[in-house]
């Protein structure tokens, strides 16, 4: 993995993105540990990997870019990023943001995340459309998404089983040219 | 798995000479709605023999015509997270001059439904296809798909953005 790929800070108004460091993984384990966080930030919520797998996951993986997410003081409360869901079709990525900081969630830090990264990977990549695949449940990132009019494109319905549910996925998709007309937009965000 | 016109087999060593055909052939990869790129021999024989491949999660078949005995496409199955309810199949088709391909590939596709949804009880499948196909979409209509999104400008292919249309079946709805 290429963490936060380049070593500078990428700033909002609320919060920083920078790359993630060794001594992050503790925090990040953590939780990846906690049910309460990861019913909505993982796509397998029950997986558990111990400190090891984790650091070989995020520091020997090539394919996924993570940024840590701070606050503007320096505390790291989530992180974010973004990964070629099919290796063949360069143009297009999908991203996906964790804050493991309880009382941060629902305080749009998540989503000003989400149009810092949008900005990194239109600006500066030659990427056309982001992808964000998530379940039906995850009201946190559901209600900020359609908020922002990011536009929905379908419903994979009954495709996920957690604790005993059926739950449908809901793909949205953030174009350049959306970029480009929402700009301004997005801009209040950040 | 076996229909009137056509068998579905796993990928075998006799095949690697065809893949790489297909593989390095930029109008197969159009038609599939897929990049062109090159492909080495090497590259070839890890993708489809790799014997570190893991079964449960992940398998390539051939379909075959049963009349000629000669592969005309590959269907890769596809299921890596365990709370995901269905697996996702993806097709390449590599006879496209063969007039009968699309009535061939709709049978492969309805043997593996059958195959996934009867035999292995999954509860769902996603069937990922690069742009219209009206044919095609009729014949998925006919055995219960719905088209559930359209992934607008996932693919760039020979100079054009193309969508993706994912195709859905529910076990419920399986030739309802």
């Amino acid at each position: 993995m290429i963490i936060g790929e380049v070593c500078k800070v990428i700033k909002g108004k609320n919060i920083y993105l920078r790359t993630i460091e060794k001594s992050d993984i503790e925090t990040i384990w953590e939780w990846n540990n906690d049910p309460a966080v990861t019913l909505f930030s993982q796509s397998n919520p029950y997986a558990s990997l111990s400190k090891e797998q984790m650091i070989n996951s995020y520091f020997s993986n090539n394919s996924k870019i993570i940024y840590a997410i701070c606050t503007l003081e320096g505390e790291l409360i989530g992180e974010i990023s973004y990964w070629f869901p099919n290796k063949l079709f360069k143009s297009t990525v999908e991203g996906g943001t964790v804050i493991g900081k309880k009382e941060y969630q629902k305080t749009g830090v998540g989503f000003e995340a989400c149009m810092l990264m949008t900005r990194v990977v239109f600006n500066d990549k030659r990427i056309n459309r982001i992808s964000i695949v998530i379940s039906d449940h995850n009201f946190m990132s559901k209600i900020p998404l359609e908020k922002a009019l990011v536009t929905r494109e379908g419903v994979i319905r009954k495709d996920r089983f957690i604790d005993g549910q059926y739950y449908d996925t809901i793909i949205y998709g953030i174009l350049r040219e959306d970029y480009i007309k929402l700009h301004n937009d997005f801009a209040k965000f950040i | 798995l076996l229909n009137k016109n056509i068998l579905l087999r796993p990928i075998l060593p006799g095949d690697t000479e065809k893949l790489f055909q297909w593989y390095n052939s930029s109008s197969i990869a159009k038609y599939n709605g897929i990049p062109f790129r090159f492909y080495s021999a090497q590259e070839i024989n890890d993708e489809f023999l790799k014997t570190s491949r893991d079964k449960d999660k992940n398998f390539i078949l051939g379909y075959v015509n049963n009349h000629t005995r000669l592969l005309i496409g590959i269907i890769e199955y596809r299921h890596t997270k365990p709370m995901l309810t269905g697996p996702e199949v993806l097709l390449r088709v590599g006879s496209i001059e063969d007039e009968n391909i699309l009535q061939y590939t709709f049978e492969a596709i309805h043997l593996l439904c059958e195959y996934i949804l009867s035999d292995l009880g999954f509860d769902r499948l996603s069937l990922p296809l690069a742009g219209e196909n009206v044919k095609l979409k009729d014949m998925l209509e006919s055995i219960g798909f719905i088209q559930e999104a359209r992934i607008r400008e996932e693919r760039f292919v020979a100079g054009k953005h193309i969508d993706t249309i994912y195709w859905g079946l529910l076990k419920e709805e399986f030739c309802k």
